[in-house]
Protein backbone atom coordinates (compact mmCIF):
# COMPACT_ATOMS: atom_id res chain seq x y z
CA UNK A 1 0.00 0.00 0.00
CA UNK A 2 1.70 3.25 -1.32
CA UNK A 3 2.26 5.40 1.92
CA UNK A 4 0.38 8.59 1.35
CA UNK A 5 -0.43 10.14 5.07
CA UNK A 6 2.60 12.48 6.70
CA UNK A 7 3.04 9.71 9.28
CA UNK A 8 3.79 7.03 6.47
CA UNK A 9 5.86 9.03 4.47
CA UNK A 10 7.85 9.83 7.33
CA UNK A 11 7.83 6.12 8.19
CA UNK A 12 9.79 5.51 4.76
CA UNK A 13 12.08 7.31 5.19
CA UNK A 14 14.05 9.05 8.05
CA UNK A 15 12.15 11.89 7.32
CA UNK A 16 11.21 14.72 9.84
CA UNK A 17 8.65 17.38 9.86
CA UNK A 18 10.36 19.67 8.51
CA UNK A 19 11.32 17.35 5.19
CA UNK A 20 7.95 18.91 4.88
CA UNK A 21 7.00 21.60 2.36
CA UNK A 22 4.11 23.30 4.26
CA UNK A 23 1.70 25.77 3.75
CA UNK A 24 -1.15 27.25 5.94
CA UNK A 25 -4.21 25.01 4.99
CA UNK A 26 -6.34 28.09 3.34
CA UNK A 27 -3.30 28.57 1.33
CA UNK A 28 -2.66 25.00 0.36
CA UNK A 29 -6.62 25.21 -1.35
CA UNK A 30 -5.69 28.19 -3.10
CA UNK A 31 -2.47 27.03 -4.73
CA UNK A 32 -4.15 24.11 -5.49
CA UNK A 33 -7.23 25.66 -6.93
CA UNK A 34 -4.98 28.32 -8.98
CA UNK A 35 -3.01 25.38 -10.24
CA UNK A 36 -6.49 23.14 -11.33
CA UNK A 37 -7.71 25.58 -13.11
CA UNK A 38 -4.61 26.63 -15.22
CA UNK A 39 -4.21 22.99 -15.97
CA UNK A 40 -7.59 22.93 -17.44
CA UNK A 41 -7.17 26.27 -19.19
CA UNK A 42 -4.17 24.59 -20.78
CA UNK A 43 -5.59 21.46 -21.54
CA UNK A 44 -8.61 23.15 -23.15
CA UNK A 45 -6.33 25.31 -25.68
CA UNK A 46 -4.00 22.04 -26.13
CA UNK A 47 -7.79 20.90 -27.34
CA UNK A 48 -7.91 22.93 -29.26
CA UNK A 49 -4.72 23.65 -30.91
CA UNK A 50 -4.49 20.35 -31.46
CA UNK A 51 -7.91 20.07 -33.78
CA UNK A 52 -6.07 22.86 -35.46
CA UNK A 53 -9.39 25.30 -34.50
CA UNK A 54 -7.24 27.66 -33.03
CA UNK A 55 -3.46 28.74 -32.28
CA UNK A 56 -1.96 31.15 -29.53
CA UNK A 57 -1.25 33.92 -31.77
CA UNK A 58 -5.53 33.66 -32.90
CA UNK A 59 -6.54 33.60 -28.94
CA UNK A 60 -4.40 36.98 -28.50
CA UNK A 61 -5.72 38.35 -31.52
CA UNK A 62 -9.47 37.43 -30.28
CA UNK A 63 -8.72 39.13 -26.97
CA UNK A 64 -6.80 41.96 -28.81
CA UNK A 65 -3.71 41.64 -26.29
CA UNK A 66 -0.06 40.49 -27.08
CA UNK A 67 1.05 36.36 -27.40
CA UNK A 68 3.07 36.93 -24.59
CA UNK A 69 0.14 37.59 -22.49
CA UNK A 70 -1.93 34.83 -22.97
CA UNK A 71 1.47 32.82 -22.93
CA UNK A 72 1.61 33.50 -19.02
CA UNK A 73 -2.14 33.50 -18.75
CA UNK A 74 -2.02 29.61 -19.82
CA UNK A 75 1.31 28.58 -17.92
CA UNK A 76 -0.48 27.18 -15.41
CA UNK A 77 0.35 29.43 -12.20
CA UNK A 78 -1.49 32.56 -13.43
CA UNK A 79 -3.79 33.82 -10.58
CA UNK A 80 -6.52 34.39 -13.38
CA UNK A 81 -9.33 37.08 -12.42
CA UNK A 82 -12.77 35.98 -13.13
CA UNK A 83 -13.43 38.68 -15.33
CA UNK A 84 -9.75 37.07 -17.69
CA UNK A 85 -11.43 33.21 -17.26
CA UNK A 86 -14.43 34.24 -18.86
CA UNK A 87 -12.93 36.33 -21.94
CA UNK A 88 -10.49 33.45 -22.37
CA UNK A 89 -13.03 30.74 -22.41
CA UNK A 90 -14.73 32.78 -24.84
CA UNK A 91 -11.55 33.13 -26.93
CA UNK A 92 -11.59 29.05 -26.83
CA UNK A 93 -14.86 29.01 -27.77
CA UNK A 94 -15.60 27.08 -24.39
CA UNK A 95 -17.60 28.23 -21.47
CA UNK A 96 -16.45 28.33 -18.28
CA UNK A 97 -18.72 26.31 -15.24
CA UNK A 98 -18.01 26.80 -11.55
CA UNK A 99 -19.44 25.20 -8.38
CA UNK A 100 -18.38 24.71 -4.82
CA UNK A 101 -18.41 21.32 -3.11
CA UNK A 102 -20.12 21.90 -0.15
CA UNK A 103 -18.93 18.23 1.86
CA UNK A 104 -15.56 17.62 0.19
CA UNK A 105 -16.73 14.50 -1.29
CA UNK A 106 -16.28 15.53 -5.01
CA UNK A 107 -20.11 14.44 -5.90
CA UNK A 108 -21.98 16.86 -7.97
CA UNK A 109 -25.17 16.07 -5.48
CA UNK A 110 -23.45 17.84 -3.15
CA UNK A 111 -23.29 21.00 -4.53
CA UNK A 112 -25.51 23.68 -2.73
CA UNK A 113 -27.82 24.25 -6.18
CA UNK A 114 -28.08 20.58 -7.61
CA UNK A 115 -31.46 19.90 -8.75
CA UNK A 116 -31.51 16.03 -9.87
CA UNK A 117 -34.01 15.88 -12.21
CA UNK A 118 -31.98 14.59 -15.02
CA UNK A 119 -29.49 11.99 -15.93
CA UNK A 120 -25.86 13.26 -15.60
CA UNK A 121 -24.19 12.63 -19.05
CA UNK A 122 -20.89 11.67 -16.85
CA UNK A 123 -17.38 11.37 -18.49
CA UNK A 124 -14.46 10.58 -15.98
CA UNK A 125 -12.38 13.04 -17.15
CA UNK A 126 -9.93 14.53 -14.80
CA UNK A 127 -10.09 18.52 -15.16
CA UNK A 128 -10.65 18.74 -18.48
CA UNK A 129 -12.86 22.11 -19.55
CA UNK A 130 -15.52 20.62 -21.95
CA UNK A 131 -15.85 22.25 -24.96
CA UNK A 132 -19.47 21.77 -26.47
CA UNK A 133 -21.51 23.08 -29.02
CA UNK A 134 -24.85 21.60 -28.92
CA UNK A 135 -28.06 23.33 -28.45
CA UNK A 136 -29.37 23.92 -25.44
CA UNK A 137 -31.89 22.05 -23.50
CA UNK A 138 -33.23 23.35 -20.25
CA UNK A 139 -31.16 25.26 -17.98
CA UNK A 140 -27.41 24.14 -16.83
CA UNK A 141 -28.00 24.29 -13.14
CA UNK A 142 -24.73 22.58 -11.85
CA UNK A 143 -21.22 21.17 -13.33
CA UNK A 144 -18.90 19.31 -12.07
CA UNK A 145 -15.53 19.88 -13.48
CA UNK A 146 -13.98 16.56 -12.62
CA UNK A 147 -16.68 14.19 -14.21
CA UNK A 148 -17.90 16.63 -17.14
CA UNK A 149 -21.46 15.83 -15.63
CA UNK A 150 -23.92 18.52 -16.67
CA UNK A 151 -27.34 18.41 -15.32
CA UNK A 152 -30.10 20.50 -16.96
CA UNK A 153 -33.39 21.01 -15.47
CA UNK A 154 -36.34 23.04 -16.38
CA UNK A 155 -36.63 24.09 -12.85
CA UNK A 156 -35.76 28.20 -12.34
CA UNK A 157 -32.30 28.40 -11.59
CA UNK A 158 -30.87 28.62 -8.25
CA UNK A 159 -28.36 31.05 -7.37
CA UNK A 160 -26.54 32.08 -4.54
CA UNK A 161 -24.72 34.73 -3.77
CA UNK A 162 -21.02 32.89 -3.79
CA UNK A 163 -21.56 31.52 -7.25
CA UNK A 164 -21.53 32.44 -11.24
CA UNK A 165 -24.05 30.67 -12.68
CA UNK A 166 -23.39 30.90 -16.32
CA UNK A 167 -26.62 30.32 -18.75
CA UNK B 1 29.67 4.52 -2.10
CA UNK B 2 26.27 4.96 -0.73
CA UNK B 3 22.80 5.02 -1.30
CA UNK B 4 20.41 7.81 -1.49
CA UNK B 5 19.03 6.55 1.79
CA UNK B 6 22.40 6.51 3.13
CA UNK B 7 23.36 9.64 2.10
CA UNK B 8 19.98 10.99 3.45
CA UNK B 9 21.20 9.29 7.10
CA UNK B 10 24.63 10.98 6.61
CA UNK B 11 22.31 14.91 6.06
CA UNK B 12 24.00 15.20 2.81
CA UNK B 13 20.60 14.70 0.97
CA UNK B 14 16.94 15.34 2.64
CA UNK B 15 13.99 14.11 1.29
CA UNK B 16 11.51 16.36 0.22
CA UNK B 17 8.38 15.38 1.50
CA UNK B 18 4.74 17.02 1.23
CA UNK B 19 1.49 16.42 3.06
CA UNK B 20 -1.20 13.99 0.26
CA UNK B 21 -4.52 13.83 0.38
CA UNK B 22 -6.69 10.89 0.85
CA UNK B 23 -6.10 9.50 -2.51
CA UNK B 24 -2.70 10.96 -3.46
CA UNK B 25 0.11 8.73 -3.32
CA UNK B 26 3.62 9.80 -3.48
CA UNK B 27 5.14 8.29 -6.79
CA UNK B 28 8.14 10.33 -7.33
CA UNK B 29 10.88 11.32 -5.00
CA UNK B 30 12.67 14.35 -4.59
CA UNK B 31 16.04 15.20 -2.28
CA UNK B 32 17.17 18.31 -2.10
CA UNK B 33 20.36 19.54 -0.31
CA UNK B 34 20.28 21.33 2.85
CA UNK B 35 21.30 24.47 1.17
CA UNK B 36 17.96 24.15 -1.47
CA UNK B 37 15.73 23.61 1.72
CA UNK B 38 16.58 26.82 3.14
CA UNK B 39 16.10 28.57 -0.07
CA UNK B 40 12.92 27.00 -0.05
CA UNK B 41 11.83 27.93 3.43
CA UNK B 42 12.87 31.31 3.03
CA UNK B 43 13.20 32.80 -0.38
CA UNK B 44 10.64 31.03 -2.05
CA UNK B 45 8.05 31.76 0.80
CA UNK B 46 8.51 34.52 1.69
CA UNK B 47 8.89 36.53 -2.48
CA UNK B 48 6.54 37.61 -4.10
CA UNK B 49 6.15 36.73 -8.36
CA UNK B 50 7.67 38.56 -10.87
CA UNK B 51 4.91 39.56 -12.66
CA UNK B 52 2.11 40.15 -9.95
CA UNK B 53 -0.96 38.66 -11.73
CA UNK B 54 1.27 35.38 -11.37
CA UNK B 55 0.52 32.82 -8.51
CA UNK B 56 2.83 33.68 -5.59
CA UNK B 57 6.45 31.65 -5.28
CA UNK B 58 5.23 29.79 -2.41
CA UNK B 59 1.98 28.71 -3.91
CA UNK B 60 4.18 27.49 -7.32
CA UNK B 61 6.73 25.61 -5.55
CA UNK B 62 3.89 23.50 -3.72
CA UNK B 63 1.91 23.06 -6.86
CA UNK B 64 5.02 21.48 -8.46
CA UNK B 65 5.86 19.84 -5.78
CA UNK B 66 3.16 17.87 -5.68
CA UNK B 67 2.69 17.61 -8.87
CA UNK B 68 6.17 16.33 -9.22
CA UNK B 69 6.03 13.83 -5.94
CA UNK B 70 2.36 12.47 -6.34
CA UNK B 71 3.52 11.23 -10.40
CA UNK B 72 0.65 13.55 -12.25
CA UNK B 73 1.76 14.64 -15.64
CA UNK B 74 5.00 16.50 -15.94
CA UNK B 75 5.51 17.48 -19.49
CA UNK B 76 9.20 18.53 -20.57
CA UNK B 77 9.45 22.25 -21.61
CA UNK B 78 6.47 23.64 -19.48
CA UNK B 79 7.37 22.07 -15.92
CA UNK B 80 11.16 20.67 -16.62
CA UNK B 81 13.85 20.97 -19.12
CA UNK B 82 17.42 19.64 -19.61
CA UNK B 83 19.61 22.45 -19.10
CA UNK B 84 22.79 23.27 -22.21
CA UNK B 85 24.78 21.36 -23.06
CA UNK B 86 22.93 17.90 -22.93
CA UNK B 87 25.70 15.61 -22.24
CA UNK B 88 25.81 17.29 -18.51
CA UNK B 89 22.37 15.76 -18.26
CA UNK B 90 21.54 18.29 -15.73
CA UNK B 91 17.77 19.46 -15.52
CA UNK B 92 15.77 22.18 -14.26
CA UNK B 93 12.31 22.06 -12.39
CA UNK B 94 10.29 25.27 -13.75
CA UNK B 95 7.37 27.24 -13.00
CA UNK B 96 7.16 30.72 -14.13
CA UNK B 97 9.16 32.25 -11.37
CA UNK B 98 11.34 28.84 -10.01
CA UNK B 99 13.84 26.96 -11.16
CA UNK B 100 15.13 24.19 -9.42
CA UNK B 101 18.52 22.61 -10.69
CA UNK B 102 19.70 18.96 -9.99
CA UNK B 103 19.44 15.79 -12.05
CA UNK B 104 17.50 12.62 -12.16
CA UNK B 105 19.79 9.71 -10.62
CA UNK B 106 17.38 7.43 -11.77
CA UNK B 107 13.84 7.52 -13.63
CA UNK B 108 11.33 9.46 -11.11
CA UNK B 109 13.93 11.08 -9.03
CA UNK B 110 15.07 14.36 -8.93
CA UNK B 111 18.01 15.40 -6.71
CA UNK B 112 17.65 19.53 -6.22
CA UNK B 113 20.90 21.25 -5.50
CA UNK B 114 20.04 24.68 -5.97
CA UNK B 115 17.27 27.14 -6.79
CA UNK B 116 16.89 30.43 -7.95
CA UNK B 117 13.93 32.50 -9.39
CA UNK B 118 13.15 34.35 -12.50
CA UNK B 119 13.85 37.44 -11.33
CA UNK B 120 17.48 37.17 -9.82
CA UNK B 121 18.33 34.94 -13.13
CA UNK B 122 16.52 37.66 -15.45
CA UNK B 123 18.92 40.29 -13.80
CA UNK B 124 22.41 38.06 -13.55
CA UNK B 125 21.92 35.96 -17.01
CA UNK B 126 25.21 34.19 -15.61
CA UNK B 127 23.79 32.73 -12.75
CA UNK B 128 22.37 30.05 -15.32
CA UNK B 129 25.90 28.41 -16.42
CA UNK B 130 26.57 28.80 -12.41
CA UNK B 131 24.04 26.98 -11.07
CA UNK B 132 24.49 24.13 -13.52
CA UNK B 133 27.96 23.60 -12.77
CA UNK B 134 27.76 23.55 -8.91
CA UNK B 135 24.89 20.51 -9.51
CA UNK B 136 28.34 19.07 -11.96
CA UNK B 137 30.83 19.96 -8.96
CA UNK B 138 28.09 18.00 -6.43
CA UNK B 139 26.76 15.76 -7.95
CA UNK B 140 30.97 14.64 -8.55
CA UNK B 141 31.33 14.99 -4.88
CA UNK B 142 28.87 12.93 -3.37
CA UNK B 143 29.42 9.53 -2.69
CA UNK B 144 26.55 8.00 -4.42
CA UNK B 145 26.55 5.14 -6.16
CA UNK B 146 27.44 4.68 -9.63
CA UNK B 147 25.68 5.35 -12.12
CA UNK B 148 25.24 8.63 -10.33
CA UNK B 149 22.86 9.66 -13.58
CA UNK B 150 21.42 8.56 -16.23
CA UNK B 151 23.33 9.64 -19.12
CA UNK B 152 21.73 10.78 -22.23
CA UNK B 153 19.32 9.72 -21.42
CA UNK B 154 15.78 11.83 -23.04
CA UNK B 155 12.54 13.29 -21.17
CA UNK B 156 10.93 10.46 -21.03
CA UNK B 157 13.38 8.05 -19.78
CA UNK B 158 13.52 10.78 -16.57
CA UNK B 159 10.33 11.34 -15.87
CA UNK B 160 7.64 8.82 -16.56
CA UNK B 161 4.54 10.25 -18.16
Amino acid sequence: MNPSTRQEQENMTSSHLDDFFSLPEKEVEAAEFIAEVGRIYQEAFLRRKDAHQLSMQEVANKLDVNRSSIHRCLSGHRNLTLETMAELAWALDAKPRFYLDLDGTGSESQTNYFVPTAAPRAETTHNVVRIRNEPSQGTVTSYNLHTEATVRSNAPKQQTSLLEVIK
Amino acid sequence: MATLDQLVEQGVLRPQLIELKPGEFPDRKLFVTPEFREWLNTTVKEAEPFHKSDAKLRYQAYDIIKTFITGKPFPGNRLFKRMSPASDDIYELRTQDLRFFGWFPRKDCFIAVVGDTFEQLKADASLYEKHRIDCIAFRKEIDLDEPKYQAGAGEHDVVSS
